[in-house]
């Protein structure tokens, strides 16, 4: 029964899993501080196979200062309370012994008596503030003691104060065990009425409802944006052209993947899927986190499926104008959302005619006239959407700087869609960040992995911070005590990156790579899988630098993702 | 990985019946419960319960503390 402290447990772990000091002794540290954290920020923290800390509200009370003798208040405050799971039950307590039930005639007499003495008491429990023995628990200790003086002696104490009230009941009780047995009942109701799972996963819902949002004004605005580039020329009206689009519908599977290539921002989406996946597996501290990206997923399949309508009735359309590709994205625009911001941008005179019909002039005219000058322009239309992100983010940095602090998704949705509705020519500039950059001073026990966790929500961004702060960080696994650090602007959300993020974080894992190399750490080249999870293109570049050797190319060309 | 080590070892000491202090954080230790009667709801009857060994964890001050403080964003 001797005490043993962190250190020992770091030797242990050194000597059985052979495994570096360091690393170690960072990891220690770094799965406190997360239980801490998650403490801190939900409430709940729950370790596989080990248990689940949870915090459990305990109001102020009144205590006796053991030194002094003088009364005090201790005040409201959580207490860390520790789970164990069953496996590490049936550790320490190896053999399940049931509770023996005691004699039915004892504890039926029992039950009329404490009737009276819980009605003659309760008055008591409200009155007081802690460590009250529940209803229950009272039942038992006036059985055992033979209940009849105490009665009278409970009906006279309500109107005394509390605290006079506590040390005599303890003196009047006759076995100690019974005090216990009730304090005990009263940890077990208290933690099963408080239940902050339940609470915790609606609101993780919500958040993912207004996530969804996001996704389809992202993609509207796409499209608002070609539309606004390519579309120069007024419409004439043309209506047959609504019938066959009905028709063409049927032949779309061939002609699907060919449009979905040409949008850069679809095809990103599946990768993610299985990106936001992995990502859940190595943090594991969190069980809520995993929930959350499980029903994101729904969301995003939801909004998968809608982009892939618009793609299938403009591919009908594409089939229809066999050369002109450019027209289709404002045409399925106007059928599948005619907002209101469209509506501006279009010099129309007569607002009130009907989205259809809008878009079925659309094709006529470019059709015969516009053809080779937007063939040519469909490449340019490309780099221009990927062009875009980069000064949209000047433009949100301007028109945001007021709410930095503002890390939900919904809020810059708000904003945006405010923006839309006055149709002010910034409409097509703004996209809506995830998270806009952000000057930190860095305190003690802080982490580049923590930091990306909690200003990201996904640590494994945290090569992000890294390679915006390459000339200042040294060694990425140590941050320096009042240094600043700028945590950059994350366009999309974690898992739905945008392309020059993904580079981004591409580099910076491929930095921390060199570094790990450079210090020999055993698992650097988990770095360069994680590039090329984010970036292949990266990894590619720099191959001709690497000097890789015959495992390491195996390792990558496997392409094993570990956690790290 | 390392979470599984580290959990292991803490595992492994608790084993022997000794109490892990992680500073800053808090101890786990193993309390022998005496054997006691208690009112079971479940069976609503009384009930002798044997002595067992529980596992215990008090958190340290300085958790104790932080967390109390805590300010639930959002």
């Amino acid at each position: 029964m001797s005490k043993v402290f962190g250190q020992a447990l770091l030797d242990d772990m050194v000597r059985s899993q052979s495994l570096p000091m360091p690393l170690v002794k960072d990891a220690a540290k770094e799965i406190l501080a997360v239980i801490r954290e998650g403490l801190i920020q939900d409430g709940v923290v729950k370790v596989s196979n080990f248990g689940t800390f949870r915090l459990k509200p305990v109001s102020a009370r009144q205590g006796i200062n053991p030194r002094t003798g003088e009364a005090i208040t201790i005040p409201a405050q959580q207490r860390v309370i520790f789970s164990p799971c069953k496996a590490l039950r049936d550790l320490i307590q190896p053999v399940y012994r049931p509770p023996i039930p005691l004699d039915p005639e004892q504890s039926s007499p029992e039950r009329t008596l404490s009737g009276a003495a819980v009605t003659s008491m309760t008055p008591r429990h409200t009155g007081k503030i802690t460590n009250e023995p529940p209803a229950s628990a009272t039942k038992k200790t006036s059985e055992e003691q033979t209940s009849i003086p105490l009665a009278p002696s409970h009906s006279i104490h309500p109107t005394v104060p509390t605290v006079v009230d506590t040390p005599q009941e303890a003196t009047e009780k006759p076995r100690p065990e019974v005090v216990q047995s009730p304090t005990r009942l009263s940890l077990s109701d208290n933690e099963n009425a408080q239940k902050p799972e339940p609470t915790l996963g609606r609101c993780c819902e919500e958040d993912e409802v207004i996530e969804l949002r996001v996704v389809t004004i992202e993609s509207q605005q796409q499209e608002k944006e070609e539309t606004s580039e390519i579309h120069v020329k007024p419409f004439d009206s043309r209506q047959h052209n609504k019938k066959e689009e009905v028709n063409e519908v049927h032949l779309e599977p061939i002609v699907a993947p060919l449009h979905n290539g040409r949008i850069t921002e679809f095809p990103m989406r599946p990768e993610n899927h299985s990106h936001a996946e992995s990502e859940t597996f190595p943090q594991d501290g969190n069980p809520i986190t995993g929930d959350t990206r499980a029903s994101s997923h729904r969301y995003y399949i939801a909004g998968a499926a809608t982009v892939l309508l618009i793609a299938l009735i403009s591919a009908g359309l594409l089939i229809e104008s066999e050369t002109d590709i450019n027209n289709t994205p404002p045409a399925t625009v106007a059928i599948e959302s005619p907002s209101p911001a469209m509506a501006l941008s279009r010099s129309e005179p007569v607002p009130e005619i009907v989205a259809n019909d809008r878009d079925t002039t659309g094709d006529t005219q470019p059709l015969i006239a516009a053809t080779p000058v937007i063939e040519s322009d469909s490449s340019l239309a490309k780099t221009e959407i990927d062009d875009q992100l980069p000064t949209g983010q000047t433009v949100a940095l301007d028109t945001m700087t007021g709410n930095n602090d503002k890390k939900i998704a919904g809020l810059p949705v708000k904003e945006s869609s405010k923006v839309t509705e006055s149709g002010s020519p910034v409409v097509t500039q703004i996209s809506n960040y995830y998270f806009t950059e952000q000057v930190h001073d860095v305190s003690n026990g802080e982490s580049l992995w923590r930091l990306a966790r909690h200003h990201y929500q996904d640590p494994l961004l945290w090569p992000h911070i890294y390679q915006a702060n390459i000339s200042t960080i040294a060694n990425p696994d140590h941050l320096l005590v009042g240094g600043t650090i700028a945590i950059p602007t994350l366009q999309g959300p974690p898992d739905q990156l945008s392309k020059a993020d993904r580079r981004h974080i591409a580099e910076g894992y491929y930095l921390a790579y060199q570094h790990y190399k450079k210090i020999g750490r055993p698992d650097a080249l988990f770095a360069l899988l994680e590039a090329k999870r984010y970036d292949s293109q990266v990894v590619e570049e720099h191959r001709s630098l690497m000097q890789l050797s015959g495992i390491d190319e195996i390792q990558l060309a496997q392409q094993q993702t570990m956690p790290f | 990985m390392l979470l599984d080590a580290y959990v292991g070892a803490i595992k492994h000491q608790l084993d022997k019946k000794n109490s892990v202090v992680l500073l800053n954080f808090g101890t786990f230790s193993i309390k022998e419960v005496a054997e006691k009667r208690s009112y079971i709801p479940a069976k609503k009857s009384l009930c002798l319960i044997p002595e067992h060994s529980k596992l215990s964890f008090k958190a340290s001050k300085k958790l104790r503390d932080e967390v109390s403080k805590r300010t639930p964003d959002e």
